[in-house]
């Protein structure tokens, strides 16, 4: 794997003394495979048999109680699977909406959805009452997470197909609302390694100047008290630490909150004011890279 | 894209339908929401607590097709159903479940005739078409596995 001269000196810098066993992950141990019990059709005990009847070795995610690490070698193209039992996710995207902390009855914001793993999460979360709204700007997505919302049924689900940069102007107001943004990915690449041809310091600039939008918008699309988590699969600062400093600097209201997620080893943000924020890289649970951030909305 | 709340005529059509094919009512706690697709109605079902007020692009989830008083389930409309079903429901083996799944033709138990609803381990799972002694697969290509 090639990760390029800018790359590699980002990163040195970037993650000091971690920074070869992060590359190590990278270049030689590919992503655990994992699932989620989707708790809208099925529960634990129902797919941990379906799973035991295969004789599939699983075992727990820490951080999410419907969360199943297996095998790589596990075949999950099922009945159950289109029955919508669970559905094959990261172990580390399930701690976003963890975070979040959907309840029943409450109005949800997924402003950046397809293709729907953190959407069926949320609706699942929420038992199928309040009301969820996913939203993408990609129609081509939106097909995606159509398919995820049908199977999962996902019912107080509704798709919207709106830019997500200036979301607020539809004027609604959410109890919640996840911003799992658009990112260079560079946290996907321990199974897709394509992602790192596109990496350079140009694009994740640009990437962060639209995630900053995208964090506005969703801030403003909260009700007094809600709360917004950030969520990327990236590990650079300005992809993550410098949206968030933006966000606190430019409304007056908004309040970085701590995370706790038992079981996810994690190290705060980088910059002195987004400590509360969780950084992942893999070598910590053998994930994907994450980084988390809960902002609510003082009333 | 759905484009209306169904209206209380099309609801009482609907419930009629249900009634008569599957001997049940409409499960509770849903709205419902039609399209016009090739001349028959797409029905969506949403629990959602409040209605969107915003455009939307796909409500709830699909529950099935309204054509000239007959009504087809689809996978989750099957499974929503459910339990209250007591008319036209064909109960399978889960070898035969899982062959249905693939996108297979199985053998029909017992005697029915049009749209039944398969049943395996207790639980409703799919629609599917009784016929020349036959389950015919009507589920969407999309939705077969392995």
């Amino acid at each position: 794997m090639n990760f390029g001269a800018d790359f590699e000196s980002y990163h040195k810098r970037l993650l000091g003394g971690d920074y070869d066993e992060f590359i190590e992950y990278l270049r030689a141990r590919p992503t655990r495979k994992s699932l989620r019990v989707n708790t809208l059709k099925s529960n634990a005990a129902e797919v941990d048999d379906f799973l035991n009847d295969r004789g599939i070795d699983y075992a727990g995610v820490p951080w999410c109680g419907e969360g199943r690490w297996v095998p790589a070698s596990a075949e999950l193209d099922t009945m159950e699977h289109q029955l919508g039992w669970f559905f094959i996710q990261e172990a580390a995207s399930m701690a976003p909406v963890a975070v979040l902390d959907p309840q029943p009855g409450e109005m949800i914001l997924d402003l950046c959805a397809a293709p729907g793993a953190k959407t069926t999460q949320i609706a699942a979360a929420t038992a199928g009452a309040g009301a969820v709204v996913a939203n993408d700007d990609n129609y081509t997505r939106i097909r995606a997470l159509v398919y995820n919302i049908q199977r999962c049924g996902a019912s107080n689900t509704v798709a919207v197909n709106r830019d997500a940069v200036g979301f607020e102007k539809q004027w609604v107001l959410f109890d919640r609302v996840l911003v799992d943004a658009p990112c260079s990915s560079v946290g996907t690449a321990r199974k897709n390694p394509e992602v790192l041809k596109t990496w350079s310091i140009d694009r994740v600039q640009k990437l962060s100047w639209l995630q900053t939008k995208l964090v506005s918008s969703a801030f403003k699309c909260l009700k007094d008290g809600g709360s917004l988590v950030y969520s990327t699969c990236t590990t650079s600062v300005e992809e993550n630490e410098r949206v968030i400093e933006d966000l606190l600097s430019k409304f007056d209201d908004a309040e970085l909150a701590p995370i706790k997620i038992a079981g996810f080893a994690h190290v705060d943000g980088l910059t002195k004011k987004t400590r509360k924020c969780v950084r992942v890289l893999p070598q910590h649970n053998d994930t994907e890279s994450y980084f988390i951030a809960r902002v609510v909305k003082n009333a | 894209m759905p484009s209306r709340r169904m209206s209380s005529k099309g609801l009482r059509e609907l419930e009629c339908a249900v009634k008569k094919q599957f001997g049940c009512g409409l499960p509770e706690g849903l709205a419902f929401y039609v399209k016009e697709e090739k001349k028959r109605l797409k029905v969506f079902a949403y629990s959602g607590s409040s209605e969107p007020r915003l455009p939307f692009a796909w409500i709830g989830v699909h529950f099935g097709f309204l054509d000239d008083g007959v009504f087809a389930p689809s996978i989750e409309g099957a499974q929503l159903l459910g339990e209250g079903a007591v008319k036209n429901v064909v109960e399978v083996g889960v070898e035969c479940a899982r062959k249905y799944f693939r996108g297979e033709d199985i053998t029909l138990p017992a005697e029915a005739e049009g749209i039944v609803l398969l049943k395996t381990e207790g639980k409703i799972i799919a629609p599917a078409q009784a016929k020349d002694n036959k389950l015919k697969n009507i589920l969407p290509k999309s939705r077969h596995s392995k």
